[in-house]
């Protein structure tokens, strides 16, 4: 227990001089230094083209849209009231961005994967399922992708977000409340619905994912 | 009828999309990408700025339109009409010239048989035979300066 509480001192510790640093560069850029902007987009990047990319299925959809939700924070940077972290008052912006853009294009989508790393293809769930089907681990890994990919798209883009914050982006239940700007117990509703429907999709997968 | 995966499975096959990442060569391309969209994004927007005041202008001054107009032709009109000021200088001249002619000769040849008993007697009388034609009158003064001399 001595442990947990002094790891998760460590994590909220960690997590205020994120905050800290983030407030400073903030400032800097509302000053003008376009430079602090480029040094937050180069730091958040990656999560906030990940929120993106799962929420629209598209990696060039996903990559047009990271970048308007960048342009759109810079442009927004006085009405960052310093409420919430930077990083969530970004994250808001990216799903948002991402659910306009589905809602009006809800009748155009298109799928493009994106890469997947080969650390994903040594995964006990991977090795289970390339053992099982006779598969190379390569092959079993992009078909396992496509699956997972498919089943999150056929849910609503809400219950997608809130899977993806939740499953993908490991954030809690209040910081997905500040993000999508509802109740916690909103956020645990949808949580709970999408994650009955995904167990439905990916039944198949039932016996390789054997916890010990 | 197999059961349906636990919270942990899912999370166990959800976890495997943390791996879904573009390449080092994807950033350098999203960089520079959203480098070009923020500079045309502030390009349009000062362009939007300018059309929006431009219309605002356009908004308040319409009404006002025809009667600035109208008086912008007027003003035209009125500086045609008044003429340039060679035109004028000519036009002065024309109103001298009817002027000198207007002049009644006999009350001027008057005038200077008196002027010539009042004056020194190196004047010579110069009122006879005085022609009162425009360009004349200055011949006279030239002439009864010539005879002040002599």
């Amino acid at each position: 227990m001595a442990i947990t509480k002094t790891r998760d001192d460590l994590l909220d510790a960690e997590a205020s001089g994120i905050q800290e640093e983030d407030r400073a560069l903030v400032g800097r850029i509302r000053d003008g230094d376009v430079k602090a902007f480029d040094v937050l987009v180069k730091k958040y990047r990656e999560r906030l083209y990940a929120v993106i990319y799962n929420i629209t299925g598209n990696r060039e959809d996903a990559s047009d849209l990271t970048q308007e939700a960048f342009i759109r924070a810079y442009r927004s940077i006085l009405k960052f009231k310093e409420q919430s972290s930077f990083f969530t008052w970004l994250y808001r912006i990216g799903v948002n961005t991402a659910l306009n853009f589905l809602r009006k294009n809800r009748f155009r989508r298109f799928f493009s994967f994106e890469n997947i790393d080969e650390e994903a293809a040594s995964s006990e769930i991977v090795e289970k399922l390339a053992v099982k089907t006779g598969g190379d681990r390569t092959t079993v890994l992009k078909e396992l992708q496509e699956k997972l990919n498919e089943s999150l798209q056929k849910l609503s883009p809400k219950h997608r977000a809130v899977v993806v914050l939740f499953e993908i982006e490991g954030l809690n239940h209040t910081e997905i409340a500040n993000v999508l700007k509802c109740s916690e117990g909103t956020v645990r509703s949808r949580l709970h619905y999408a994650k009955e429907e995904l167990k439905a999709l990916l039944q198949e997968y039932q016996d390789l994912c054997k916890m010990p | 009828m197999k059961q349906p995966l636990s919270d942990e499975q899912l999370t166990a096959l959800l976890r495997l999309k943390r791996h879904e990442k573009p390449d080092a060569s994807f950033w350098v391309t999203f960089d520079s990408e959203l480098k070009e969209k923020a500079f045309s994004h502030l390009l349009q927007h000062r362009e939007t700025r300018l059309a929006f005041w431009l219309k605002l202008m356009w908004q308040r001054l319409r009404p006002v339109m025809p009667a600035t107009a109208s008086l912008a032709v007027l003003f035209i009109v009125i500086s045609h009409l008044q003429g340039t000021p060679a035109a004028l200088a000519t036009e002065a001249q024309a109103d001298l010239s009817t002027l000198v002619h207007s002049l009644d000769v006999g009350k001027i040849s008057s005038l200077a048989r008196d002027s010539r008993l009042v004056a020194c007697q190196s004047i010579r009388p110069l009122t006879q035979g005085i022609d009162f034609s425009a360009g004349s009158i200055v011949t006279v003064a030239e002439k009864a300066s010539l005879s002040t001399r002599f």
